[in-house]
């Protein structure tokens, strides 16, 4: 998809957004017209998919956090709080 | 006298109030900044320490950042004390191994994986200059400024390792022949 409309994103403008869009770090007006494209562009809303995709297994792959390691390090705190450190 | 014993009450308020809801968050991007579980736990503790200390003169404003702030000192503190090695640069570095002086690339690693296996590894064959820049947006939910705060480099060079890093993880998975699947795995 090529912007017929000036104001519209080149499928170039809008891989090379693309990353800071799905980080939330594009401002509104930006935003509105990589959604704008994106809705109608398949080839870079696939890229979006992708990219989206690795975000989310990231998260899921090494979020967790061992709760024995939580719980201790909450100890530490409490203790450090209560002046037993 | 053990009334000296004990800290003030809005001490303790003060810590727990604005230090303890932010332990996950610590912990995470401790981890990111360190080698293994022990290295990250020790530098929340030395975190928590000097919050704990600090707390009283803390106007209550932004208790994220000021925790961030604490424990990036305090990284560095823990990388002079262990070691100088500071003359790599990671993006250099990167670059060579971008153009294939890795022969341990993630495709020796993966094979006939799903698609979430295959990005964890090749998330883990970056270096990890560019890992930990992962890390802290993806994973520990910073921004770009915050993790160039962390990081003590511009946002610009944190978007440039942080989309580097990302299309090499995305163009693994085009080695793979995984990314046709969109997002349904």
């Amino acid at each position: 998809m090529s912007g017929s409309d000036p104001r519209d994103l080149s499928c170039e403008e809008v891989l090379l957004s693309l990353q800071s869009y799905l980080d939330g770090e594009t401002g509104a007006g930006e935003a509105r017209q990589m959604v704008g494209h994106l809705d109608l562009c398949p080839d870079c809303d696939h890229e979006r998919q992708i990219y989206a995709d690795i975000k989310r297994a990231l998260i899921s792959c090494r979020a967790s956090i061992d709760p024995d390691v939580k719980a201790a390090l909450l100890a530490y705190g409490q203790r450090l709080a209560h002046g037993d450190i | 006298m053990v009334l000296l014993m004990t800290p003030a009450t809005d001490t303790t308020a003060a810590f727990e109030q604005y230090v303890l809801p932010e332990l996950d968050l610590l912990y995470r991007t401790a981890r990111s900044l360190t080698h293994g579980d022990a290295d990250a736990q020790d530098l929340v503790q030395e975190t928590l320490l000097r919050a704990y200390r600090a707390i009283d003169r803390f106007d209550g404003r932004y208790p994220r950042a000021w925790l961030l702030t604490i424990m990036r000192n305090a990284n560095i503190n823990r990388a002079r004390k262990r070691q100088p090695d500071l003359l790599a640069d990671p993006d250099l570095t990167f670059e060579r191994s971008a153009r294939g002086a890795d022969n341990d690339g993630p495709e020796d690693l993966v094979v006939g994986a799903t698609f979430d296996a295959t990005v964890e590894a090749a998330f883990d064959a970056l270096p990890e200059k560019f890992r930990e820049v992962v890390e802290l947006v993806d994973l520990n939910g910073l921004s770009y400024q915050e993790t160039a705060d962390m990081l003590d480099v511009p946002v610009g060079t944190v978007m440039s390792r942080l989309h580097r890093a990302r299309k090499r993880i995305r163009d693994h998975i085009a080695e793979v022949g995984l990314d046709a699947l969109g997002g349904d795995h």
